[in-house]
C-alpha cells in the first residue's frame, strides 16, 4: 500500500509541477496588480491541477497497482483467496484516500481558489470604490460613515495610503465638530444637563400609563408643553378603560395642548416663530403625518447650532424618523450600493390561493452583513402580476427597495388570508418600496404601478411576500449555478424551488451528483483495481523508463473514460430523480450505488493469478 | 486453438452483453434528451426501445472488433487466433451489420414510429445569455400556430421586461440552444462540452445505414472504419506491459471513433468537400464511395498500423531467436 501511495504521490507531484509551469507561463487574461501576479498565476496552476486531478489519480492508481500486483501476485491461484482479501483492504484504503482528495478538491479547494482569483482581480476595484464613496460622504458631512468605508478599505488592504488619509481626514472633522460642541455646551452646561435628561427618555421604555403620567407631570411643571402633551397622549393610549390615571392624563393632555395653542397665538418673536414651527411639526405627528413632521423637525435641527441642542427638536425628530423608518427608507442608504451587490438577476414566481401569480425580478441585491443579511436592498425591482387566467393584471417597478423580515404576528388575519400566509410561517419578507431624502422633502422615489388598462398609481408603498423569509433568502441564490452553491443551501433549495419557478429535478440531480460523487468514485477506483490486476506487470518484469513515453496516451485514455463514466453517472442520477423525485431519490441512489460497490468488490475478490 | 475458440465465445458474449448494456444506456440517454422540467418523464416507451435497440446493435457491431482486440491482449493466441479474428471481423461487417440494417428497415417500415411531442412546460424560468424566459402556457412545437404568452426579461443593465407572443418553432432560441436535449434546463445540468453538443456522436450509425442502403461499393467505403478497427490488432502486444497495450487500444479506438464522427461536423464536412471538389481522383471515387477522403485516411492508417505490427513481430522473433 505504501508503494502504491508512493507512486501515486510521484504522479501527483509531477502533475503539479507541469501544471505549475503551465500556469506560470500562461499569459494573464485579466488586469492583475503586479504585487499579486505570482499568487494569481499560482491559483491558475492549482485550477489546472484540479482539472486534471481525477485523470492523474486514475492513471497513477492503475499504474501503481498494476506494478504492485505484478510484483506481489502470489497466493491468488483460487478465486476469493485470502491474499485477494488483503489486497482488497489496501485497495480500499488507497481508494478512500483518492476519493477524499477528489472530494476535498471539488468541494473546497476549487471554490477557495476561484474566490481568491476573483478577489485578486476585484479587490483593487472594490478598494477604490470604497475610497470614492468615503470621500463623497466626507464632502457631504457624513464623517462617521466615511470612517466606516475607510476602515472597510483598510481591512482589504491595510497598507492603502488613500484609505488612511480618508480615515484621518474624517476623524479630524469629527473631532473638530465635537470639540466645537463641547465649547458651546460649557457655556450652557446647566441647561444642557436638564435637556439631556429629557431627551434620554425613550417612549418604548415606558410600559405603564402611570410612568407616562409622571413624565407628563414633570414636563408640565417645567413648562415643556410638547413633552407634557406627548406623554399624556401616550399614557392615554396605554390606559385600560378602568385605569385610575386616565382622567388625570386627559386633563394634563388638554391643559398642555391649550398652553401650546396659547403660545402659538402670541406675537411672533424669533423664539415664538421657532415655537410655531415646533407646533406645526408636533401637530403633524399628532395627525400621523410623519413625513411632514420629520422634515419640519429636520429643517429646524439644521437651521442653527442651538437647534441641534434643542431637546424638543432632537426628541421629536427622533420620534418622527423612527416612525418613518417603519414605512420608508432614506435614499442615501442606497448610495453607491451597486458596487457591493452580492447577487444579480434574481427571479422567482409564487402563486396565490386564488390561482393568480406574481413574478418577482430584481437586477441587484445588496445585503447588510452586520444584520446577518436580514436587511437587504433590491435594485430595479419588478413585480409582475398575472390573473389566474394568465392575463397581465399589473406591473410594479421601483429603482430601489428595502427588505426586512417581519413577524407574522404583526399581520392581521384578513391580510394573512388574502396573501396566503399560513400559521407555520414565522417571518415573512416586508418590502419597503418608497424611499425619501434625508434632508429634502422633494427627494422621493415611489413605486410605479401600471395596470393592464394603462392607469398608474404609486400605492401601496410596501409589499409583503407570502413566503418564509428564509425561503426568500434561499431563492436569492437561484441565479447561481447549483453546482457552485454551498451543499446545505442546495439541499434546502431542493424542497423549495418547485413552487417558485425552478425545476426540482434539476436541483435534485445536482445534489445527487455532488453528494454521491465520493461513493461513485469509490466504485470506479475498486473497478480500476480489477483493471489494474488484469493488466498487471509481469512478476519478473521491471519497469522500463521507455514506457513513460506511452503515458500521454494513457492519460488521454483515462481522461476519455473518466468523462464517459461521469456522464453515465449524471444520467443515472437523473433517471433516479425522475423515478423517485426529491430526497427519496437520494435514498434510492445510495442503495443502487452500494449494490454496485458490492458487485465491483466481488469482481475484484474473484480475480486469480492463472487466468491467462 | 483453445484461445481461438475462446475468442469466438468472447465475441458472442460481448455482442449479447454489449447489446443489452448499450440498449439500456441509450434508452436512458434518449429519455434524458426528451426530458422536460416539470413534466412526467417516461423512462421506457416501446418506440424508444426499438430505436435504441437497433442503434445499439449497430454500435456494438462496429465496436465489437476493438473489444476483441482488447480481449486478445490478455489471451494471446497464434496464427489460428488471427484467422478467427479476421473471419469474425468479416462476418460482423458483411453479414451481421447488413442483416441488422435490413431488419431495422423492415421493422421501421411496418411500424410508423411516431415522435413524441416536444413541449416546454410553463411556469419555469429558462435562462439564456442575456434573457430569461417564462412561459405562461406550455410551448408546444406540435402546435406552431398557437402563440404562447411569454414573459421575457432582458438582463442587460438597461434592460426591462416585456410580454411577448412567441410562435413555437425549431428556430426559437431556447429550442436551438437546447440541442440535442429538449429542454435547456436539462442541458444545463449536464453541462456538456461545447464540441459534444455540436458533433453527433451517433453519426456513424447513420453512415452505416446510408452506406448499406446505397449499395455495395458504398458499404466497402464504410468498411474502411472496420478495417482500421481491425488493424488495431497490431497494437495488441506492442509493449511488454499489457497495461500500455490496453491504454493504446482504448486511446486509438476513441481517436478513430472521434475522427470518423468529427468528420461529419458541418464546418469540417464542408471544408473536406471543398477540398475534394476539384481533385479528379476524389471526384471519381465519390461516384462509388461516400466521403472518400475519410475512407482514404482510414485505409492509410490501417496500413501504417499493420506495418508497425509486422515490424514489432519481426523484432520480437529476432529477440527470441537471439
Amino acid at each position: 500500500m505504501k508503494k502504491a501511495l508512493g507512486v501515486l504521490s510521484v504522479f501527483l507531484g509531477i502533475g503539479f509541477i507541469i501544471c505549475f509551469l503551465i500556469g506560470i507561463c500562461l499569459p494573464l487574461k485579466e488586469a492583475v496588480p503586479d504585487s499579486s501576479e505570482f499568487v494569481y498565476k499560482l491559483c491558475t496552476s492549482v485550477q489546472l491541477f484540479l482539472f486534471f486531478l481525477p485523470i492523474m489519480l486514475i492513471t497513477g492508481f492503475i499504474v501503481s497497482f498494476s506494478i504492485q500486483f505484478g510484483h506481489n501476485a502470489e497466493g491468488s491461484e483460487q478465486r476469493f483467496s485470502v491474499s485477494m482479501f488483503n489486497r482488497y483492504k489496501n485497495v480500499m484504503i488507497v481508494s478512500l484516500v483518492c476519493v477524499l482528495i477528489l472530494t476535498f478538491a471539488n468541494e473546497f479547494i476549487g471554490t477557495v481558489v476561484s474566490r481568491k482569483k476573483s478577489k485578486i482581480v476585484n479587490q483593487p476595484r472594490i478598494i477604490s470604490e470604497y475610497i470614492n464613496v468615503g470621500n463623497n460622504l466626507l464632502e457631504n458631512g457624513f464623517y462617521k460613515r466615511a470612517i466606516q468605508y475607510a476602515n472597510a478599505a483598510l481591512v482589504l488592504d491595510e497598507k492603502s495610503e488613500e484609505a488612511r488619509n480618508l480615515r484621518d481626514k474624517a476623524n479630524f472633522e469629527l473631532n473638530k465638530e465635537s470639540s466645537g460642541n463641547i465649547q458651546q455646551r460649557l457655556a450652557a452646561a446647566e441647561n444642557l444637563s436638564l435637556e439631556i435628561k429629557k431627551v434620554s427618555v425613550d417612549s418604548t421604555q415606558i410600559a405603564k400609563s402611570y410612568e407616562c403620567l409622571q413624565f407628563a407631570k414633570e414636563a408640565f411643571d417645567s413648562q415643556s408643553w410638547f413633552n407634557a402633551h406627548y406623554y399624556a397622549e401616550l399614557g392615554i393610549k396605554l390606559c385600560t378603560s378602568k385605569d385610575p390615571n386616565y382622567e388625570e392624563l386627559r386633563m394634563l393632555s388638554s391643559q398642555a395642548w391649550n398652553n401650546i395653542t396659547k403660545e402659538k397665538n402670541l406675537n411672533k418673536t424669533e423664539a415664538q416663530q421657532i415655537f410655531q414651527k415646533k407646533y406645526e411639526g408636533y401637530l403633524a405627528l399628532v395627525q400621523d403625518d410623519d413625513l411632514r413632521a420629520y422634515y419640519l423637525f429636520r429643517n429646524l435641527y439644521k437651521s442653527s447650532v442651538e437647534m441641534q441642542k434643542d431637546a424638543d427638536v432632537i426628541f421629536y425628530l427622533d420620534v418622527a424618523a423612527n416612525r418613518l423608518l417603519e414605512k420608508y427608507f432614506f435614499i442615501d442608504e442606497t448610495f453607491e450600493l451597486k458596487s457591493f451587490e452580492t447577487s444579480n438577476d434574481v427571479c422567482f414566481s409564487y402563486d396565490y390561493i386564488d390561482g393568480s401569480q406574481d413574478i418577482v425580478y430584481f437586477k441587484g441585491l445588496t445585503t447588510v452583513k452586520e444584520t446577518g443579511d436580514a436587511i437587504q436592498y433590491l435594485r430595479d425591482l419588478y413585480v409582475i402580476s398575472f390573473t389566474k387566467e394568465n392575463k397581465l393584471y399589473r406591473t410594479m417597478y421601483v429603482p430601489y427597495a428595502k427588505v426586512k423580515p417581519v413577524s407574522v404576528e404583526y399581520i392581521d388575519y384578513s391580510s394573512k388570508n388574502m396573501l396566503g400566509i399560513d400559521n407555520s410561517m414565522t417571518y415573512v419578507p416586508y418590502i419597503m418600496l418608497k424611499s425619501i431624502g434625508r434632508d429634502f422633502a422633494e427627494q422621493q422615489s415611489s413605486p410605479l404601478y401600471t395596470y393592464s388598462d394603462g392607469t398608474t398609481s404609486d400605492m401601496p408603498e410596501f409589499m409583503i411576500l407570502p413566503l418564509e423569509f428564509e425561503k426568500f433568502t434561499l431563492l436569492e441564490m437561484t441565479n447561481e449555478d447549483p453546482k457552485n452553491l454551498p451543499i446545505m443551501k442546495l439541499y434546502k433549495l431542493v424542497s423549495v424551488v418547485d413552487d417558485y419557478g425552478y425545476s426540482q429535478s434539476v436541483y435534485s440531480q445536482t445534489l445527487l451528483n455532488r453528494l454521491l460523487y465520493p461513493l461513485f468514485m469509490l466504485i470506479v477506483f475498486i473497478a480500476l483495481a480489477s483493471f489494474a490486476w488484469n493488466n498487471k506487470i509481469g512478476s519478473k518484469q521491471y519497469f522500463k523508463f521507455s514506457w513513460v513515453a506511452g503515458f500521454p496516451f494513457f492519460i488521454l485514455a483515462s481522461g476519455f473514460l473518466y468523462n464517459v463514466v461521469m456522464y453515465l453517472f449524471k444520467i443515472m442520477n437523473y433517471v433516479m430523480v425522475s423515478f423517485a423525485g426529491g430526497i427519496t431519490s437520494l435514498i434510492i441512489a445510495i442503495v443502487v450505488y452500494v449494490v454496485m460497490l458490492i458487485v465491483v468488490s466481488l469482481y475484484f475478490l474473484a480475480r486469480k493469478d492463472n487466468e491467462d | 486453438m483453445k484461445n481461438a475458440l475462446k475468442l469466438l465465445w468472447m465475441y458472442l458474449t460481448l455482442l449479447i452483453c454489449g447489446l443489452f448494456l448499450i440498449t439500456t444506456i441509450l434508452m436512458l440517454y434518449t429519455s434524458v434528451l426528451n426530458f422536460v422540467a416539470g413534466q412526467e418523464n417516461a423512462l421506457f416507451n416501446f418506440t424508444n426501445f426499438i430505436e435504441s435497440f437497433f442503434t445499439s446493435a449497430i454500435i456494438i457491431l462496429v465496436l465489437v472488433v476493438p473489444f476483441i482486440v482488447y480481449y486478445r491482449i490478455r489471451h494471446v493466441g497464434g496464427a489460428i487466433q488471427l484467422v478467427f479474428f479476421v473471419v469474425l471481423t468479416l462476418i460482423t461487417w458483411f453479414a451481421f451489420l447488413p442483416l441488422t440494417i435490413n431488419l431495422e428497415n423492415a421493422i421501421l417500415e411496418k411500424k410508423q414510429i411516431s415522435k413524441s411531442e416536444k413541449v416546454l412546460s410553463s411556469d419555469y424560468f429558462r435562462k439564456t445569455d442575456g434573457e430569461i424566459y417564462y412561459f405562461l402556457d406550455d410551448f408546444n412545437l406540435d402546435t406552431p400556430q398557437e402563440e404562447v404568452d411569454t414573459l421575457v426579461i432582458d438582463t442587460d443593465e438597461e434592460g426591462e421586461f416585456e410580454i411577448q407572443k412567441i410562435q413555437p418553432s425549431q428556430d426559437f432560441v431556447l429550442v436551438k440552444e437546447a440541442v440535442p436535449y429538449n429542454d435547456i434546463l436539462i442541458k444545463q445540468t449536464f453541462n456538456p462540452a461545447e464540441v459534444s453538443t455540436k458533433v453527433d456522436l451517433f453519426s456513424i450509425v447513420e453512415q452505416a445505414r446510408v452506406a448499406w442502403n446505397k449499395g455495395f461499393t458504398f458499404w466497402l467505403g464504410f468498411f474502411s472504419l472496420g478495417l482500421i478497427f481491425a488493424c488495431l490488432y497490431a497494437f495488441s502486444n506492442l509493449f511488454d506491459w499489457r497495461l500500455l497495450n490496453t491504454c493504446l487500444i482504448i486511446f486509438a479506438s476513441a481517436a478513430i471513433y472521434c475522427v470518423n464522427t468529427f468528420y461529419f461536423y458541418e464546418p469540417v464536412k464542408n471544408a473536406m468537400d471543398l477540398f475534394m471538389q476539384d481533385k479528379s481522383f476524389f471526384v471519381f471515387l465519390n461516384k462509388y464511395v461516400d466521403n472518400s477522403l475519410l475512407c482514404l485516411i482510414n485505409v492509410v492508417f490501417s496500413l501504417i498500423f499493420t506495418i508497425i505490427g509486422i515490424i514489432r513481430l519481426c523484432f520480437r522473433k529476432k529477440a527470441r531467436g537471439m
